[in-house]
């Protein structure tokens, strides 16, 4: 807030676009002086009155209320008001700034919300009154209205729904502004209109439980969380998409939602290095991802795994017989009353080996491990984390090369939800041989493959466009001839997607631990 | 440009609490044909940016006994007797008013709050919670009990939100980003109005039985204001221009606590859970100007006394222009619970953690007591006489009832919007559903905004092109420098005159963007135009007005003067001359409330 006689120049790169004369949207440079406390709407604003009065944009409370000036700075969206200008410039003094993505543009950077405001709409947002009030207010505890969450202060300003990889496929999904007022009207005990709310709301099982919309809300809201919380209550009706119905009958009978023998479990590990960490002291527990023990595309992760914590001389075992699914899924799924079952089963098996160590194969287990069971005593660390370490210890020593360009999806449930950003790339880049290029949406901007929150068992409504697909072409075009990731999932949905577009021969998508593999 | 012709039987200009709450109403009444237009989208609307509360005798909580003035609060057990009651609320409301609001008008506001709250709480508006689960309650400047009802510090955020919904639940129809140029007024019969849609561009007529403005406050006229850019007071200047007189605009609240420099917002709540101002020297100087109530005298009140310390050389900051506001000693639980968006707003534009450090604040354009008058039925009334403007309704802050006369208390004004749009629906639909005609539109109504459209895009100026932000800029300082918190005759002639060379400049002032398609920047023009339009309402009445009332202080005559001023101004426009001014009495009960002397 003080003056500052040394003051730099920003440049602000602005994407410009009236589609009445321009052909199409192109960038355009203007320069602000950057002083401190100026945000980037006080840098748009003295551009338009003092440079280029055609420059748009919406505004008007100017201190992060009204929701108006949501636009895309560097890549995420933000409100412009709330903004510091010197926040977001590069080394350069320079930063860009967008119209929000996925929907039309109207002129510069005022974009066309009408989809958002239908979706909205179509849920009810209003709260329907009982027939008979009270004289003066409805009794609520203090209790109920913190169980909100906060919902009740979405702004309606649209960054998380033009953040929402589901809606930048598809206008048809609820999204995750209106999932969020739905949430608000049922959870309310003085609704009358439960049905009302939940009708229309089927699209909700497209949620892919990325959280880009939790990780873009500019109040700190939990929209995505809300999904699962929806989800449970169709879940209490029995209004569950079939082949999810199937996934969680398989998860309660067979320990795994891919209907799998729990006995051909551990199949995988047939003549490897591999303890009981049951029967006997391990240096580390292994927590195996369902989709890893059984599908033979991702077991490779699992078996490259031990192979190299041997070579590391780290003594790793698994649960075992005990070992069963973690209820991530279900979780996201919204089948509670499983998932605590889940939970308190597993727990106590968690809590049996001596080792204060778990690594998981998958983000999804690391999830759920570190975030929703309240009663794990142990150390919970996804294997990049772990194997990272292990590397900067000097415990793996490569031998071998990639010779090969290299890409890297950060997996939601891994990098959005729980900031592991850094691991992941500092193994890639330890790996001789292997030149790291980014795609542009990475790290907090990556792009969900689409295979969370039950969508590995739910084809959806989005038909024809495929997340995953998109990823991969983004993928290509770096040039990376290997799409690396860490997570079975995400391994899965890439590599069925490089075959569906006939891409094998361009790009070829792994794991990190294979590639660690291979250069040992 | 071309003109299309819209017709409704109801068209309502604003989408805030006042005018959502009319077109909710008039439609469930059976009022179908509305539309409802607003510049920006609904919930963007700045009734959402009010934190506090808004005030009603519920009596849900009270001071813990023997804790003083400034102590804990508690629910009030089932069974134990009231502390508030409608005459208390209606009494501190008239002192606050500095017995310029009509007595009559505010037991009205009183009255139905009450029922208001309760209504919002059955539409589904998140409140706080006492412990056993009723609707919180807060202390405020300037009420002598705990009666602001909250949700944490977004009240007027959960209420709008609430309306917009229940208002889409009756099948309201919102033009969403329409922009209205022009009130049509003749032979004292409203008629419609001009509008331009803004995303095309296109003026369209829209032809009424009955129009309501709903169209807020005129803070940006003042240079720091806690004002949304969107607060331009469009519906005032647009009445005016129509015709229509303007009351008591010289009545301008600034808030003792807006960001240092910025102007934002930091609620008057604040203090209502018992934060300090302090001067340089660390003091506590409200003890000085307000020993009784203290921080929670009313705003005319702190924000005086904040400019004395400023003007006496005991401000802060580097201009010594600021205050602190002290919050420290509140903790970091009820700072996070009760104040939340405050706290968000100073560590996102100050870098300030409020739990730690004090905050700078200073005091700031913030309300219009003044505006279009109506009675307490929404009617817009003609002149001194109350005849009434047949068809045109207004509620809300760009209305004068008056119910806060020559000051407002804190959380009255969700109230007044609140209880007077809902007001204004009910005879609205009255009006309507009595016969209402739809009266002759007078040929090409939208001739006039057209041409001020194409004079603004007209280039053919030349070398003496001026720019409305300079403009713009020139006429906030000088309505901050020459008629903010203090006044006189000498400052105020210079404003007249400077608004007037400002108006004179203005006709040769040109927009940068001459395309159709969402243009902003003739929409900043001709908001400018409307600033200039009535700073000049408010200078003349605040020059005619040779006493110190409520917000107006007049240096030069620091005393209320009730022999000669307890009148309402009300200013006609007179063609390019100054604004022919009349005065309309109060309505004061007399026996009930007589004029006292008014301390905190």
């Amino acid at each position: 807030m003080s003056g500052n006689s040394h003051n730099k120049t920003a440049t602000l790169r602005i994407e410009r676009f009236n589609p009445d004369v321009d052909e199409k949207p192109a960038f355009e440079e203007l320069q602000v002086e950057l002083t401190p406390g100026k945000t980037i709407l006080d840098a748009l604003l003295e551009i338009k009155e003092e440079q280029d009065g055609s420059l748009t944009f919406r505004r008007s409370c100017r201190h992060g209320i009204c929701g108006s000036c949501t636009m895309n700075i560097n890549g995420t969206n933000m409100l412009a008001c709330e903004s510091a200008l010197i926040d977001h410039v590069n080394e350069d003094e320079l930063v860009t700034i967008r119209p929000l993505p996925s929907v039309p543009v109207i002129k510069d950077l005022v974009t066309d919300r009408s989809s958002f405001w239908e979706q909205y709409q179509r849920i009810k947002p209003w709260l329907i009154p009982a027939e008979n009030v009270p004289e003066k207010e409805f009794r609520i505890s203090p209790d109920e209205v913190n169980s909100l969450n906060n919902a009740e202060r979405c702004i309606m300003c649209g960054a998380c729904y033009s953040a929402c990889p589901v809606i930048s496929i598809d206008k048809g999904f609820v999204g995750p502004h209106a999932m969020l007022k739905a949430f608000l009207r049922v959870s309310d005990s003085r609704d009358n209109g439960h049905d009302a709310h939940m009708t229309d709301i089927e699209t909700l099982w497209d949620c892919t439980t990325c959280y880009m919309c939790v990780e873009q809300c500019p109040k700190d809201l939990e929209p995505g969380q809300v999904a699962s919380t929806l989800r449970s209550l169709l879940v209490e009706e029995g209004k569950v998409p079939r082949t999810l119905g199937v996934a969680l009958t398989s998860a309660f009978r067979n320990k795994n939602p891919f209907e799998m023998m729990h006995a051909d479990r551990l199949a995988w590990a047939d003549g490897l290095p591999l303890q009981d960490g049951l029967a006997e002291p391990v240096d580390a527990l292994y927590f195996v991802c369902c989709l890893a023990c059984y599908d033979p595309r991702a077991q490779k992760i699992a078996q490259a795994m031990v192979t190299s914590m041997d070579a590391a001389g780290v003594n790793l075992g698994t649960l075992g017989s005990e070992e069963v699914c973690c209820g991530s899924e279900m979780q996201r799924i919204g089948e509670m009353g499983l998932f605590e079952m889940m939970v308190e089963e597993l727990t106590e098996s968690l809590n049996k080996p001596q080792t204060q160590q778990i690594v998981t194969a998958s983000p999804h287990c690391f999830d759920v491990f570190s975030n929703h069971y309240p009663d794990l005593n142990l150390n919970v660390e996804h294997y990049t984390q772990h194997v990272a370490r292990l590397i900067a210890d000097g415990q793996i020593a490569f031998k071998g090369e990639v010779n090969k360009r290299v890409t890297y999806h950060d997996p939601c449930y891994l990098g959005i939800q729980n900031n592991v950003f850094d691991e992941p790339r500092a193994i890639l880049q330890s790996i001789p041989g292997i030149e790291l290029v980014e795609m542009e949406r990475n790290r907090k901007q990556s792009l969900c493959c689409g295979g969370g929150g039950g969508r590995m068992w739910f084809e959806g409504h989005t038909s024809g466009a495929h997340l995953s697909h998109e990823r991969v072409r983004e993928a290509v075009s770096t040039g990376a001839q290997i799409l690396a990731t860490a997570c079975p999932f995400c391994l899965n949905m890439l590599d069925d997607a490089v075959k569906t577009l006939g891409l094998d021969d361009q790009i070829e998508v792994k794991d990190i631990m294979e590639l660690v593999v291979e250069a040992s | 440009m071309s003109t299309e012709t819209i017709t409704h039987d109801v068209i309502i200009v604003g989408a805030g609490l006042a005018g959502t709450w009319a077109a909710m109403i008039a439609s469930q009444e059976g009022v179908k044909d509305i539309g409802v237009l607003s510049k920006i989208h609904p919930l963007r609307s700045h009734s959402g940016a009010a934190q506090g509360g808004i005030a009603a005798a519920i009596n849900n909580v009270r001071p813990v006994a023997g804790t003083g003035p400034r102590g804990p609060l508690e629910q009030i057990p089932a069974g134990d007797s009231a502390v508030d009651s409608i005459e208390t609320h209606v009494f501190d409301t008239i002192k606050g008013s500095d017995w310029l609001g009509d007595q009559d008008a505010i037991e009205i506001l009183v009255s139905d709050a009450i029922n208001i709250v309760y209504e919002y709480e059955h539409m589904g508006c998140v409140f706080s919670r006492t412990p056993d689960g009723r609707i919180a309650q807060r202390r405020f400047g300037g009420h002598s009990v705990p009666r602001a009802c909250y949700a944490a510090d977004w009240t007027g955020h959960m209420l709008l939100q609430t309306i917009h919904e229940q208002a889409l639940r009756h099948g309201v129809h919102f033009y969403s980003e329409w922009y209205v140029l022009d009130l049509i007024i003749e032979d004292n019969i409203c008629r419609g109005v001009v509008a331009m849609d803004v995303l095309t561009g296109e003026i369209h007529t829209l032809h009424a039985k009955a129009v309501m403005f709903g169209t807020g406050g005129y803070g940006r006229a003042f240079k720091i204001s806690t004002n949304a850019h969107a607060n331009t007071g469009d519906g005032v200047a647009m009445a005016y221009n129509a015709g229509v007189p303007l009351m008591d605009m010289e009545f301008v609240q600034f808030h003792p606590t807006g960001l240092y420099r910025l102007g934002i917002l930091m609620t008057e709540a604040c203090r209502g859970e018992g934060g300090y101002l302090t001067n340089n020297k660390g003091e506590r100087f409200m003890e000085h100007y307000a020993p009784d109530k203290m921080e929670l005298a009313p705003r005319d009140l702190v924000s005086r006394s904040e400019q004395i310390e400023i003007n006496e050389g005991r401000g802060i900051g580097p201009d010594g222009q600021g205050i602190y506001l002290d919050m420290t000693h509140l903790g970091r639980e009820k700072i996070e619970e009760r104040l939340p968006q405050v706290l968000e707003i100073a560590h996102n534009f100050m870098g300030v953690d409020i739990i730690k450090v004090p905050v700078p604040i200073q005091p700031t354009a913030h309300y219009s007591m003044g505006g279009i008058p109506t009675d307490a039925h929404g009617q817009v009334i003609a002149d001194a006489e109350g005849n009434p403007v047949v068809g045109f309704y207004a509620a809300g802050e760009c209305a004068c009832v008056s119910v806060h006369g020559a000051n407002r208390l804190g959380t009255n004004s969700l109230l007044e919007a609140s209880v007077f749009g809902r007001r204004a629906g009910y005879s609205i639909a009255e009006f309507i559903k009595g016969g209402a005609e739809l009266h002759p539109l007078p040929s090409d109504p939208g001739k006039q905004s057209s041409e001020r459209i194409k004079h603004l895009m007209d280039d053919s100026v030349g070398d003496n092109r001026e720019s409305v932000a300079e403009i713009s800029k020139a006429m906030k300082a000088m309505m901050t420098n020459n008629c903010g918190i203090f006044r006189d005759a000498d400052g105020l002639q210079a404003a007249l005159s400077n608004v007037k060379q400002l108006q004179n400049r203005f006709q040769n002032a040109r927009v940068m963007d001459k395309s159709k398609r969402f243009n902003t920047d003739i929409q900043g023009a001709l908001e400018t135009e409307n600033l200039l339009a009535f700073s000049e309402v408010i200078i003349a009445s605040a020059l005619a007005r040779t006493e110190s009332r409520g917000a107006h202080s007049r240096i030069d005559y620091p005393e209320r003067d009730d022999e000669n001023w307890i009148k309402h101004t009300i200013a006609h426009k007179n063609g390019g001359e100054l604004p022919v001014l009349s005065y309309k009495d109060v309505n004061i009960n007399w026996e009930k409330y007589p004029p006292q002397e008014r301390k905190y």
